[in-house]
């Protein structure tokens, strides 16, 4: 047992990288003090000896799990920060998620595509719309539907026979090929649209404003233009385009045959959800690629821009209060720090005596702070997100919580913590182990 | 054979009080291996100081300090911290046990800054306890022990890592007299097994029980 100390304290001599030389004390004292040579020192940095990570983590958490109300109290200001912040996001971010919903709703991603001007002027000529526009539009990946309308021209629409011409009650015919159901976001109040079968024979489709004024609905027969047309299908109210309302539109491939050369008055263009405007930016090309003025293309997702702008003002004020509470939060966790730093003296003394570096029980207090900071940070992100989710569940809106801000959470309560406890953590690493060992 | 084991040469501690404060003057000291030796000497001579210079946890005003044939003024900061966590044990009045820790666990504790594996320690550390006749106790946490029994898991918790030298200081200051036999018997076993071994103690009755008494006087040492 003797001997093995020997060789172990001979051991740990050399790995110091000192010659092992006994003073002996009648040569000494004649001797001048002579420092070991720096060469002599010979640890290197890699000889530093690290804690293994566990043995890091165990120690780092050591004081938050034994004063775990403390930790926590001390956490629970960084989680109000961060439930601040996910919940100033997420509502936020609901809210523009209900508003897209509201726009999509109300036709925030139609465009409508008319005939352009031959010049500025718009009493200048029109330039028609080729034939192949729709299916040319039909190609763009995110149009999800369209119609295409062709007015007919002094073309009228009686209920019967009978009436004299000229009574049309204001009624348009007109040859509409497409979906109007998804372009239009409309509801067919009765009976369906033209299929395969029904678009080749003398049928037509009304507008409810159309049927109101005939008072006619499916299985009656209206009289257009000298030939009659059983009605198949009633619209629903077309609210995105109101100027259809009011028309009686006659199945496409049959009614083509007698007004063959009807120019495209409107297309009507359904967008994916937000790409309204990646659409009409390539839509004039598209329909025109000879004549990029040869269409005129209105949409209304504009109101994006409105949208865009209102968030921008939540997050820059969110983020505002946010960072306020978790300053608050990372004064708590620094005053918890100093208060831990001053009550455990006797640990860092103690530590330090069993050989722990400087630089090791800073990091031991650091990390604790980052510790408490997490615990915090993790609080606070399931705090935010369960405000979020109350707030869109009492709305009936739809939940939106973006995935970086679940992310930043934890990752910015871990730093604030780290930051909090710098301070106290470089001055229990400063402290004099016989100062630390003498303190109680 | 004896080797010197521990030595100073013209220590001088000034501690920069105003006006400064002479703890220890011109120093010179020698402890042999595997000695056992107990510091006596009446409150504020200058007896934790001695302790501290010889345990590498401060550094003198001017003079040598060698311990295990290095001369301590040539290492830095780290280099003394790890010759602190091979080298030494401590033990002091205050026992300065983790609370929250059991006894194998705070045994262990001594050793995490040797660089031992986990499992390592924890065998070591239930030889340690075993050796100061704990072996019982080893899970239980400090406020289930009495105070001689916390002072040997800290005893246990100072040889656990088979240093060269423990220091102990006032290891018995805060125990009644039988508890504090027990204290000395495990210091005494701890140097029967190769430790140099040197504690400080108010109590001359004690120190009477060791090799060697070092008496400090005003900063003086003799004996
Ligand atoms: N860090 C310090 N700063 C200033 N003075 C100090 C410091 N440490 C010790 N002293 C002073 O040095 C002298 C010696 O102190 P030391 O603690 O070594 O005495 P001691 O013999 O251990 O006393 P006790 O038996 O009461 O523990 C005392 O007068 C003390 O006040
Ligand atoms: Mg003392």
């Amino acid at each position: 047992m003797r001997e093995r100390g020997l060789r172990r304290a001979r051991r740990a001599a050399q790995d110091l990288g000192v010659d092992t030389i006994t003073p002996d004390a009648q040569a000494t004292e004649a001797l001048p003090v002579v420092k070991t040579p720096k060469r002599a020192r010979g640890i290197g940095r890699k000889r530093r000896r690290r804690l293994r990570p566990g043995d890091v983590l165990a120690t780092a958490t050591l004081g938050p799990r034994t004063r775990l109300v403390r930790a926590a109290l001390s956490a629970v200001g960084i989680a109000i920060g961060i439930a601040a912040l996910v919940a100033l996001q997420g509502i936020p971010a609901s809210q523009q998620a209900e508003f897209r919903a509201e726009l999509d709703r109300q036709g925030a991603n139609l465009i409508v595509i008319y005939p352009g001007h031959e010049s500025a002027d718009y009493n200048s000529p029109t330039i028609p719309l080729p034939d192949t526009a729709p299916a040319m539009i039909a190609r763009i990946g995110p149009v999800e539907s369209l119609l295409a309308r062709r007015d007919l021209e002094n073309v009228a629409v009686y209920r019967t026979d009978a009436i004299p011409l000229g009574q049309s009650g204001s009624i348009g015919a007109a040859i509409a090929d497409g979906d109007p159901v998804g372009t239009l976001n409309v509801e067919m109040t009765e009976g369906r649209w033209f299929d395969q079968a029904t678009r080749a024979l003398p049928t037509a489709v009304l507008g409810q404003g159309a049927a109101e004024r005939l008072g006619v609905g499916v299985g009656a027969r209206v009289w257009i233009d000298n030939r009659w047309w059983a009605v198949i299908g009633v619209l629903g109210r077309l609210e995105l385009a109101p100027e259809m309302d009011a028309t009686a539109f006659l199945a496409p491939d049959y009614a083509t045959q007698f007004y063959p050369d009807q120019p495209i008055a409107s297309i009507y263009v359904s967008a994916a959800h937000g790409k309204a405007d990646a659409v009409r930016r390539v839509m004039a090309a598209t329909v025109n690629p000879a004549n990029p003025r040869g269409a005129e293309i209105t949409s209304l997702s504009d109101y994006y821009g409105a949208g865009a702008m209102i968030d921008q003002m939540f997050q820059t004020l969110s983020l505002g209060l946010g960072a306020l509470a978790l300053l608050i939060g990372g004064i708590g966790i620094a005053n918890t720090m100093v208060v831990a730093v001053m009550e455990r003296r006797g640990e860092v003394g103690l530590r330090r005596a069993m050989g722990a570096r400087t630089g090791q029980i800073a990091l031991q207090f650091v990390l604790e702070a980052a510790f408490i900071g997490l615990a915090g940070g993790i609080m606070g992100v399931a705090l935010g997100a369960w405000a979020t989710y109350l707030y869109t569940a009492l709305g009936h809106m739809a939940f939106a919580l973006p995935w970086w801000v679940v992310a930043a959470g934890p990752v910015i309560s871990v730093v604030i913590g780290a930051l909090a406890g710098l301070y106290p953590s470089l001055k229990a690493a400063r402290l004099s182990p016989t100062v630390a060992l003498r303190a109680i | 054979m004896t080797m010197t084991h521990l030595a100073l040469r013209q220590v001088s501690k000034v501690y920069p009080t105003n006006p400064p404060l002479h703890a220890l003057r011109e120093v010179d000291l020698d402890i042999e291996r595997g000695e056992l030796v107990a510091v006596v000497g009446p409150s504020g001579s200058g007896k934790t100081t001695l302790l501290s210079l010889m345990g590498l946890l401060d550094t003198p005003t001017s003079g040598e300090v060698w311990i295990d044939g290095i001369e301590a003024s040539g290492l830095s900061e780290s280099e003394r911290s790890r010759a602190r966590s091979d080298l030494i044990g401590f033990v002091f009045q205050q026992f300065y046990l983790l609370g929250s820790l059991t006894a194998r666990e705070n045994v262990a504790t001594g050793m995490l800054y040797q660089g031992l594996a986990p499992a390592e320690r924890r065998a070591r550390a239930d030889a340690a306890l075993e050796r100061v006749g704990l072996a019982a106790r080893a899970s239980h946490r400090p406020g289930e022990l009495s105070g001689g029994e916390q002072q040997r898991v800290a005893i246990a918790r100072a040889i656990a890592g088979d240093p060269a030298v423990v220091f102990a200081d006032e290891p018995t200051g805060a125990l009644d007299q039988a508890s504090g036999r027990l204290v000395l018997d495990c210091l005494r076993a701890a140097n029967q097994t190769g430790a140099t071994v040197v504690v400080i103690t108010h109590d001359l009755g004690l120190a009477e029980m060791f090799d060697r008494q070092i008496h400090v006087l005003d900063g003086e040492v003799s004996g």
